[in-house]
């Protein structure tokens, strides 16, 4: 069975998780600007860069 | 000069009259500019700055960069300095220095009071988000408090107290993942994310606490005399007292005051001393951080905190911040002094001929090791290798080891190139290793390996062959071996002449 924990996860407007950012090319820590129609409005606290996606890629520690 | 430096205070004021040391003056946010500073001059090898204004903070709350950090032209000036030794000092000489003050551990002495009592806020007074906390490097997972302090715990089955340094954060909202889960029964400025592993010194004593499912008392201390947070980054073996060689390092006792709420000590002086407690087997999140290997590399995960219940400070407090990241920072200054004092020591006591062992900033303090010293029979690089990577912090790090010969400089990269160029033949000189122990946070290492720590290590033997007859050693073409005498003296005499400058 498995256990992962997702490292954060990004639900409300505000939330921050580690996730895949398209420019940084890495996992970084992200803010949720706005969900609407599925989509996700995301920012990178790394190089500040929006980007959207219908399914954010997180980093899951696996235990 | 004010050695031996009774507190941070005095060892800026030598900083500033050395020219190690620049006011900033002009107001700097907390969010990142201060740390793109000190980032850039960590790669410049410029002065140490002191922030006098900063952003959302009362005049007098100051920070101070990269306490000892990559000088130019002396690359380890400030190092020297805090030792009471001229800036300009030869690495070998510190060195020679360093092992002989190690020899000598001095025992602290216990104070009635102290500076770091002019202001004391308990319970629910306690606020670290009092102090200009920086955001470091973009990316990481909050403010990050402890990247030059001494963490004290205290092992709680015998007296050892250890002084670690292990980062800390102060959850931001925005930047901390679960911010609203982290700081629900307590305010950002009450808890401490802690960077503490099973394999530190610190972790090793929460893991005794755990086990008995009682809290951790957990100090965390800044400033003081230099070696006081200096001590607590050198890789000192387990059971071993910082404080005692923090007093050796300024060959004078180190004094302490009791805190008002843990039964554990402190330097007098320090600027600022946060109490607390950590509570066995809770997590919260911690992370990412710009780390010490150059990357931001460990991704957050759940990591152990402190539960603040006390706060004390000087007056005009003193934040240090070191801000890790590619080389050169104050990680690769600490390896490549103290970790290269403590290996060349431990080396001669086992008897080896070592000229030194010598742990590059290149190799960020520990992953590279580079040892010259003459080889008295067949086999002997092998045998020193062993005894490298038998060394608590050989385990840890010389996972490149590059054996010499006496005649070159491990401190120079370029000699040290050339002898591997020149005399390492691949298929004889180079011996990896697997299944060996190496530190997780390196960056080479395979994810899937990281959780045991399932290392590799490489020696690089880069001596010449002891079973070669002398014949088959060709001389060295230098100016200081392919000359007679006379004409090296007149050349020196006449350089001047000539039209040369020194
Ligand atoms: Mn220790």
């Amino acid at each position: 069975m498995s256990d992962d924990v997702f490292v954060g996860k990004l639900e409300k407007e505000g939330d921050v998780a580690y996730v895949w950012c398209p420019f940084c090319k890495a996992s970084c820590i992200t803010e949720l600007i706005e969900k609407r129609d599925g989509e996700y409005l995301l920012k990178c606290k790394m190089c500040e860069n929006e980007h959207k996606t219908s399914e954010p890629k997180y980093y899951i520690e696996v235990k | 000069m004010r050695y031996p430096h009774k507190d941070l205070r005095e060892f800026i004021e030598d900083l500033r009259d050395e020219g190690e040391l620049i006011d900033v003056n002009t107001e700097v946010d907390w969010r990142l500019e201060i740390g793109a500073i000190i980032r850039r001059l960590n790669e410049t090898g410029g002065p140490a700055p002191l922030f006098n204004k900063i952003k959302d903070y009362p005049e007098g709350y100051r920070v101070l960069g990269s306490p000892h950090g990559y000088a130019k032209p002396y690359m380890h000036a400030r190092m020297a300095l805090a030792l009471g030794l001229s800036k300009d000092t030869p690495f070998e000489k510190l060195l020679e220095t360093i092992i002989e003050r190690l020899g000598n551990r001095i025992k602290p002495v216990n104070v009635e009071s102290g500076e770091c009592k002019e202001n004391i806020m308990l319970g629910e007074e306690a606020d670290v988000t009092k102090f200009p906390v920086p955001i470091i490097h973009g990316g990481d997972g909050g403010r990050y408090i402890s990247t030059w302090a001494s963490v004290v715990t205290k092992d709680p089955d015998t007296d050892w107290v250890n002084w670690g340094m292990y980062r800390q954060a102060v959850p931001l909202k925005g930047y901390t993942i679960n911010y609203e889960e982290t700081t629900k029964d307590l305010p950002p400025g009450r808890i401490l994310l802690t960077l503490l592993v099973p394999t530190g010194q610190g972790g090793m004593h929460l893991a005794k606490y755990e086990e008995k499912g009682i809290p951790m008392p957990c100090v965390t201390f800044m400033g003081g005399p230099p070696f006081a947070v200096l001590s607590s980054a050198m890789p000192l073996p387990p059971g071993v007292s910082e404080v005692e060689v923090a007093g050796a390092m300024q060959e004078k006792p180190i004094e302490l005051v009791k805190c008002e709420t843990q039964d554990l000590e402190v330097p007098a002086t320090s600027e600022i001393v946060i109490e607390g407690e950590i509570p066995p087997k809770d997590r919260k999140i911690e992370g990412p951080f710009g780390e010490y290997t150059g990357y931001r590399g460990m991704p957050p995960g759940p990591r152990p905190w402190v539960k603040v219940n006390c706060v004390t400070h000087r007056d005009d407090p003193i934040l240090p911040v070191t801000c890790m990241g590619k080389p050169v920072d104050e990680w690769c200054m600490v390896g490549s002094t103290f970790g290269s004092a403590i290996m060349t020591h431990y080396l001669r006591q086992q008897g080896f001929p070592v000229r030194i062992a010598y742990y590059p900033p290149a190799g960020v303090g520990n992953h590279l090791t580079i040892v010259s010293t003459k080889v008295p029979f067949y086999g002997y690089t092998k045998v020193l290798a062993s005894a490298v990577w038998s060394h608590r912090f050989g385990m840890v790090g010389a996972d490149y080891l590059i054996i010499v010969d006496e005649d070159i400089d491990p401190t120079d990269l370029n000699e040290v190139m050339w002898a591997v160029s020149t005399r390492c033949y691949p298929s004889r000189g180079i011996h990896v290793e697997s299944g060996r122990f190496s530190y997780n946070l390196w960056p080479a290492m395979p994810p899937a390996d990281r959780p045991i720590g399932r290392g590799s290590k490489v020696l690089i033997d880069a001596t010449w062959p002891k079973d070669w007859p002398e014949e088959w050693i060709p001389p060295v073409m230098s100016f200081e071996k392919a000359y007679p005498e006379s004409i090296k003296k007149k050349v020196m005499e006449r350089w001047k002449e000539y039209g040369f400058e020194e």
